[in-house]
């Protein structure tokens, strides 16, 4: 991993289009700025490790806990339309 | 095109039956190609499974039937992915996640698919807005309502 030492107000460069800015330090907290292209998609690390996870227990899917689950969507649709159609 | 799957065995989909995710989805990064398959009739949920590898499918939904009032605004790097030109031939599709306890079943509202399928396109989505990537699809407020 490269590592570099910035203070507030620096930047670092990815590529050619990419600018990250150290905008504030306060305690263990740092704000970023980030510029980049409209294609690159820039996330909080966290948030993305989340839906991957998901996206891995979504893949288990089997077609006998799929039956369980539209019976009870079935049902609740047409508890649903017995209240009215609301909306 | 003609592929093997684990569930409906081998299967026969049209070239413009192919829905292609030239990033994959988060953790599926090596396969870009999928089918929509029906579950039931009338069934909300729907199969999206890969044409490359047979026991790689999730079960997804159009959010609408599961959730009230779920809206984001198009990424804009998801704009360009999928070269959308009108909103209106965007499709959103989320990802449900069943346990063992079919009632526990969650869906990812976080992180949705979004379909350009006029193009064959689609890709995963981060919102920025405030979701859930494990909204409950059956919530006790709307059984015992």
């Amino acid at each position: 991993m490269l590592v570099l030492t910035r203070k507030k107000g620096e930047k670092i460069v990815i590529g050619d289009n990419i600018f990250v800015t150290v905008l504030e330090v306060r305690g263990d907290q740092i704000q970023l700025g980030i510029d980049a292209p409209r294609a690159i998609t820039v996330h909080r690390e966290e948030v993305f490790r989340e839906i991957q996870e998901e996206n891995i227990k979504a893949r288990r899917a089997s077609t006998v806990e799929l039956q369980q689950v539209q019976k009870l969507l079935g049902a609740r649709k047409t508890e649903g339309e017995e209240e009215g159609e609301g909306d | 095109m003609r592929f093997k799957t684990t569930r409906f065995g081998e299967l026969e989909v049209p070239q413009e039956g192919i829905i292609n995710f030239p990033e994959g989805l988060l953790g599926f990064e090596k396969y870009k190609k999928y089918v929509l398959l029906p579950t039931e009739e009338n069934s909300p949920l729907l199969w999206l499974q890969s044409t490359e590898e047979p026991d790689l499918a999730f079960i997804v939904a159009e959010p609408g039937f599961i959730v009230k009032g779920y809206e984001f605004d198009l990424p804009s790097e998801a704009r360009e992915k999928l070269e959308v030109e009108k909103e209106e031939e965007v499709q959103v599709l989320c990802l449900l996640v069943i346990p063992e306890d079919p009632q526990q079943a969650t869906v990812n509202l976080k992180g949705p698919l979004v379909l350009n399928l006029g193009r064959g396109l689609a890709c995963q989505v981060v919102l920025k807005e405030d979701y859930s990537t494990r909204h409950p699809v059956f919530n006790e407020a709307s059984v015992s309502a």
